[in-house]
């Protein structure tokens, strides 16, 4: 149906009652494109000239959306990623935390019977090592000494 | 979240290598571990670790810590029967590996003792000892060790009975 000035009010009159197909929309938008509004629907051509200002829709605006919605779910992802790893490094934490206590608790443990036992073995064992390693720098300083005797028994002979 | 479990199964590994860091005792003379003939004693690393925070009480314990820090480990084996002891001696002499040089040999009329060393870098890492007298036996030490400090030991306590002695004259 072909818009002027007599039918356009019955025009938007099903439009405002959501009576019109794409096609009435369409050349309501024609319409006020071209003509000039009658009295009483400057608004509605205020309206309509907005809608012709909007961009089209164009055929990939679905895939850009979706795409979009997928990269949401990525970043979703990613945050679960993130507190794995949070999660990881804290239980690292953790157990160090238990050796760094268990360190930082020595005063006890050392004067627990075992530890006494086990120091007082330690001890006996090096003090053995180094009775040992003093008994040979003896016995060897001994041999450098009467090798020392006998070059000087040698001189007085001759 | 694969490389955390690489990691952690890597520094895993790690420590389990080097707590398993092998003495000679228990690369050489692993079978006297399953014989009732020896008395074994070890004091594992983490002993030695715990021994870093007892506070000495005198002098001769303080140069008996200083030298202990170094040591990373001590296993010793003995076995009492003296009329098996010298030929237990000889036959350890021989197993002991390559890796080990002699540093000292004693022997008298009570007691052979052969003291060796294993040195990596210039640097003393393990000293064996082993002897016999009244009974056979073997020690292992393991970690840094210094010579000098370790013979300091008995020497320091010598001066010490010497001080105690001078009180005795004096009173």
């Amino acid at each position: 149906m072909g818009l002027n000035h007599h039918n356009i009010h019955e025009m938007l009159e099903k439009f405002w009652a959501g009576e019109t197909s794409l096609a009435d929309e369409q050349a309501l938008k024609e319409f006020f494109a071209y003509n000039t509004p009658p009295e009483g629907s400057e608004e509605m051509a205020a309206y309509f000239a907005l809608i012709n200002d909007q961009p089209e829709v164009s055929e990939s605006f679905d895939e850009k959306i979706l795409a979009h919605i997928e990269e949401s779910q990525t970043r979703v992802f990613n945050m679960r990623t993130f507190w794995r790893v949070t999660a990881a490094v804290a239980s690292i934490f953790l157990v160090a935390s238990i050796f760094i206590f268990t360190d930082n608790q020595p005063t006890e443990i050392t004067q627990s019977p075992e530890v006494k036992e086990a120091f007082e073995q330690t001890k006996s064992a090096l003090f053995m090592i180094s009775t040992q390693l003093n008994e040979g720098q003896d016995h060897a300083s001994k041999l450098v000494k009467f090798h020392d005797a006998q070059a000087i028994i040698k001189t007085t002979e001759q | 979240m694969k490389r955390i479990v690489i990691l952690i199964a890597v520094l895993a590994f790690t420590v389990s290598m080097t707590a398993q860091k092998e003495d000679a005792i228990a690369k050489y003379f692993s079978s006297y571990a399953d014989s009732e003939d020896y008395t074994k004693v070890t004091i594992s690393s983490k002993m030695f670790e715990l021994f870093t925070h007892i506070e000495g009480t005198n002098e001769e314990e303080q140069e008996m810590l200083e030298t202990i820090s170094g040591l990373q480990g001590m296993r010793m084996v003995t076995a009492s029967n003296p009329d098996e002891a010298d030929s237990r001696y000889k036959s350890a002499l021989k197993s002991l590996g390559s890796e080990f040089e002699v540093l000292m040999e004693v022997e008298d009329d009570e007691e052979n003792i052969t003291i060796f060393i294993k040195e990596e870098s210039g640097m003393i890492n393990e000293l064996v000892i082993i002897g016999c007298g009244d009974e056979f036996f073997i020690l292992s030490l393991l970690g840094d060790i210094d010579l000098k400090q370790v013979a300091k030991l008995s020497r320091t306590i010598q001066i010490d009975g010497m001080e105690h002695l001078q009180n005795i004259d004096e009173e």
